[in-house]
């Protein structure tokens, strides 16, 4: 049955020193637990579509409870879905494709900084003939990209004090004329801001051939994730060289392949691009820069209850 | 846990379009919609259905053409299929959205569930909405016939030309025994309250876990039609305990001084559960062209539907590039792009090269990771794949050549097998070929005689199996003795191509000889223009250097 929620939840950081045995289960603690798992449930949601050069990417709203997200709670990872001109279904330079360079422009958290553009499509592919005695390229805002955007509710401004752990199924702990414990309200809210923080999706920056991606570190609750607990996402900032965008040299010639991976154990970027020459020469180059997104999930091995 | 969904939208539909029907259709081999008059309601009826797309919520609905006399129901039915068979789920969800055009004269909306339990019997969860007598009721058996009993949630009939919901939720015990649970119409839950009775019936039906969805409408006893629409229908069974979703719970229920109950802490820990899954990423793989990704199933069991899953995906290389007839890899990139289909997760690859002196040409190279995310309850809607268009007539791009060797050949050859003509590339195909002795005969009285050479085609401008003239031969015995020939013939497309060749020796060791035949498409010159630059169809790519 497809999830419909009446009721936008918010997120509370309910401290478990005040579920302490004795005192009385007040309803908004309860309350609170529920919404947190509510808040859990649709904290993370994915939204795909296409879009080119110029386009914005649109501010979605939620299909389960009407939630409508705003800009900066947004981070957008992309695929290259075609490089064909939306409008003709065909190239529009000449013979092949020389380098490319794709973005959705991300939010930046940074205080005072301009987002402006945040949400941007850029895509701009450049063309050009064989030959060393054809150099000269041709731009276009050729591609057609795939972006997916992660909404993450209170991205930037949710805080858990204590990073919590999965605390399994509780329902053994559930009493028909007993349903509330000290340990069995405890271990819920735990469990419920579990469900918050289990996946994030977390920004990592830009890399080329050669780098590592770090280990994310969760900015809620400064939980430091393991490679295990990592599925990197890349996507192609441009194919030119790494650290400097620009074109590729005239003897390189035309676009012949190109390649990318991030290590999932270790992080390391690897890309390759290749260019066809003249005559029979083929140029195998690590060109390229690419955007990597991390999205995590936390071990549901049960684990204390903390503080 | 089973989850079947767009039962509606399942294409085969096998009633029969008469009035009067000729009765039950015996139960079909698949899965597909049937419809016949019901024999227990006054009166007579017929019927008739097809996949619409219009009116419809989720892209394509299931029109029910009805029309009655006298009370008469007419009853649509698919057979869930062997694929489907459930004799383990105790609990069950009837889902579907419905349209009506016009209800004046419907009576009764009939929405039922049969179940072969494991003693054979069939279970009927029978529900359906009385607006004759303003009634939710449910089915039991009562002396081995279904009864209709009156619940206590009440109905208005449904809106005209508006799309509504319906949820039905009831479940069973070993012997057949149903409660009726809930009812869900348009947003709003009724809990039936008593409305349990024995629904257990000995209809003979195997295989035990055949499960088989009904859809009814009757008529208030005068003559007319209507018109009925189901879409989103689905189907879920599971045992006590083991269904996983996300309940909203309404918290306005909780206040000070009253009571916790243990029902609301037990949904607030599946619920927790719940949204602890939500989102599951699932590992990345890789897929090439023709590959599809697989449906995940979550760690706690959950059976996602395509409908829960996105699809991220990167491309891993454009390359490895493929070969072409002569064994030298395709170049460069003109184009690329890659899909992944939302409804069935085929992944689709298009890589155009670019071959020196030649015009662009389709490959399936390249490989994409695609990280599969699920997402419980949720209905994803589709991304349209973006296809590219090609100059038409480009379809000459990709010309067909190929060559055959055939070496240490000590007798002739016949019906030898060389390649198929393409859907839509008939006309002037080149054939030569070239033999040579590698062995001489000798021993006895040696002799020997190589070729000739006969083709078999089909002819492109009369359509007739048709045969070149054979080759002259040679009758040398000497490793300098070859023959060789080439032949235009205009070749119909989609037919298969084949040689004869002939052979003779004698001796106490026979002459063995190889032969080579190559093929090309011989293709007419004038090609397009693109991006400012003329191709033609000998490939040169005239302004390229």
């Amino acid at each position: 049955m497809t999830l419909r929620l009446n009721t936008i939840a918010g997120f509370s950081d309910l401290q478990n020193s005040t579920l302490t045995a004795g005192k009385r289960a007040r309803a908004m603690h309860v309350a609170m637990i529920i919404n947190n798992a509510q808040f859990g449930m649709v904290r993370l949601e994915f939204f795909q579509d296409k879009y080119i050069d110029g386009n914005t990417v649109i501010l979605p709203v939620s299909a389960v409870d009407k939630y409508n997200y705003s800009r900066d709670e947004l981070t957008y990872f992309w695929a290259i879905k075609s490089t064909q001109n939306a409008s003709t279904g065909w190239l529009t330079g000449p013979d092949c494709l020389w380098y490319l360079s794709h973005r959705v422009q991300q939010w930046d958290p940074t205080p005072g900084a301009d987002n402006t553009d945040a949400g941007k499509v850029f895509s701009e592919e450049w063309y050009r003939k064989s030959s060393v005695h054809n150099p000269d390229g041709a731009k276009s805002s050729d591609g057609v990209l795939l972006v997916t955007t992660c909404a993450q509710r209170a991205m930037s401004n949710l805080v858990v004090q204590y990073t919590p752990h999965f605390q399994g199924d509780l329902t053994s702990l559930i009493n028909i004329d007993d349903p509330w414990s000290e340990d069995l309200a405890r271990r819920l809210n735990v469990a419920a801001k579990f469900s918050v923080l289990k996946n994030e999706v977390i920004y990592m920056g830009e890399f080329k051939h050669g780098d590592t991606v770090p280990t994310p570190i969760s900015p809620a609750d400064g939980y430091p994730y393991t490679y295990a607990e990592t599925q990197f996402i890349p996507s192609w900032r441009w194919s030119t060289q790494g650290n400097l965008y620009r074109e590729p040299d005239n003897y390189l010639g035309q676009l012949q392949r190109m390649e990318m991976a991030v290590a999932p154990t270790t992080g390391v970027v690897t890309l390759r691009v290749d260019y066809k020459g003249d005559e029979n020469s083929q140029y195998t180059t690590t060109h390229g820069r690419i955007a990597v997104h991390a999205l995590t999930t936390r071990s549901v091995a049960i684990g204390p209850v903390g503080p | 846990m089973i989850k079947i969904i767009d039962i509606d939208d399942v294409a085969i539909d096998q009633g029969v379009i008469s009035c009067l029907e000729p009765g039950t259709l015996p139960r079909p081999a698949g899965y597909a919609w049937q419809w016949e008059h019901d024999a227990g309601t006054p009166g007579t009826s017929c019927g008739n259905s097809s996949l619409v797309t219009s009116p419809t919520v989720l892209g394509t609905s299931r029109r029910f053409d009805f029309s009655s006399n006298g009370y008469g129901g007419e009853r649509f039915h698919i057979y869930l299929g062997l694929s489907n068979l459930d004799s383990t789920s105790v609990n069950f969800r009837y889902e579907t959205m419905v349209y009506i055009e016009d209800p004046t004269h419907i009576s009764i909306l009939e929405f039922d569930l049969n179940q072969v339990i494991p003693n054979g019997k069939t279970v009927i969860y029978g529900m359906q909405l009385n607006f004759g007598i303003g009634k939710v009721q449910y089915t039991t058996n009562v002396a081995g016939s279904a009864h209709w009993n009156d619940s206590n949630v009440s109905c208005t009939p449904l809106s005209a030309h508006a799309w509504h919901s319906l949820v039905f939720q009831y479940h069973r015990d070993a012997a057949g025994i149903v409660t009726y649970d809930s009812i869900v119409i348009d947003g709003v839950l009724s809990s039936f309250v008593g409305c349990s009775g024995d629904s257990a019936f000995s209809l003979g039906w195997t295989p035990v876990g055949t499960l088989l969805v009904n859809f009814q409408m009757d008529g208030d006893g005068s003559l007319f039609s209507a018109v009925a629409y189901l879409d989103g229908l689905e189907i879920t069974g599971w045992l006590t305990g083991e269904l996983q979703e996300f309940q909203e719970i309404d918290v306005s229920q909780l206040f000070p001084g009253r009571e916790l109950r243990a029902s609301i802490v037990q949904r607030a820990n599946d619920n927790i559960l719940e949204a602890t899954n939500t989102p599951e990423v699932f590992p990345a793989v890789t897929k090439t062209n023709g590959q599809t990704v697989a449906l995940p199933v979550g760690a706690d069991g959950y059976p996602y539907v395509r409908e829960e899953i996105h699809y991220v995906w990167w491309w891993k290389s454009t390359g490895p590039e493929s070969n072409d007839a002569f064994g030298r890899p395709k170049i460069r990139l003109p184009l690329f792009r890659a899909n992944v289909d939302q409804a069935t997760g085929l992944v689709t690859i298009v890589v155009w090269r670019l071959r020196a002196n030649a015009i662009p040409e389709l490959t399936n190279d390249g490989s994409i990771v695609v990280v599969p995310i699920g997402m419980r309850q949720r209905q994803i809607p589709e991304i349209s794949a973006t296809e590219e268009n090609p100059p038409t007539d480009l379809r000459h791009a990709d010309e067909v050549r190929g060559s055959i060797v055939i070496t240490t050949n000590t007798g002739a050859l016949s019906g030898q097998a060389l390649f198929t003509v393409p859907l839509g590339r008939g006309g002037l195909y080149r054939v030569t070929f070239t033999a040579k002795i590698t062995r001489v005969a000798s021993g006895g009285s040696p002799s020997s005689t190589l070729g000739g050479f006969t083709l078999h085609y089909t002819d492109n401008s009369d359509n007739q199996a048709s045969v070149t003239p054979t080759s002259s031969s040679s009758s040398g015995n000497s490793l300098s003795t070859q023959i060789n020939g080439s032949m235009i013939v205009n070749m119909k497309e989609n037919t298969d191509v084949t040689f004869d060749f002939d052979y003779a020796s004698a001796g106490t060791i026979l002459m063995m000889y190889t032969v080579v035949v190559a093929w090309d498409e011989v293709v007419p010159t004038g090609g397009p223009l693109i991006g400012g630059v003329r191709y033609n169809w000998l490939g040169n790519y005239t302004t390229n250097f």
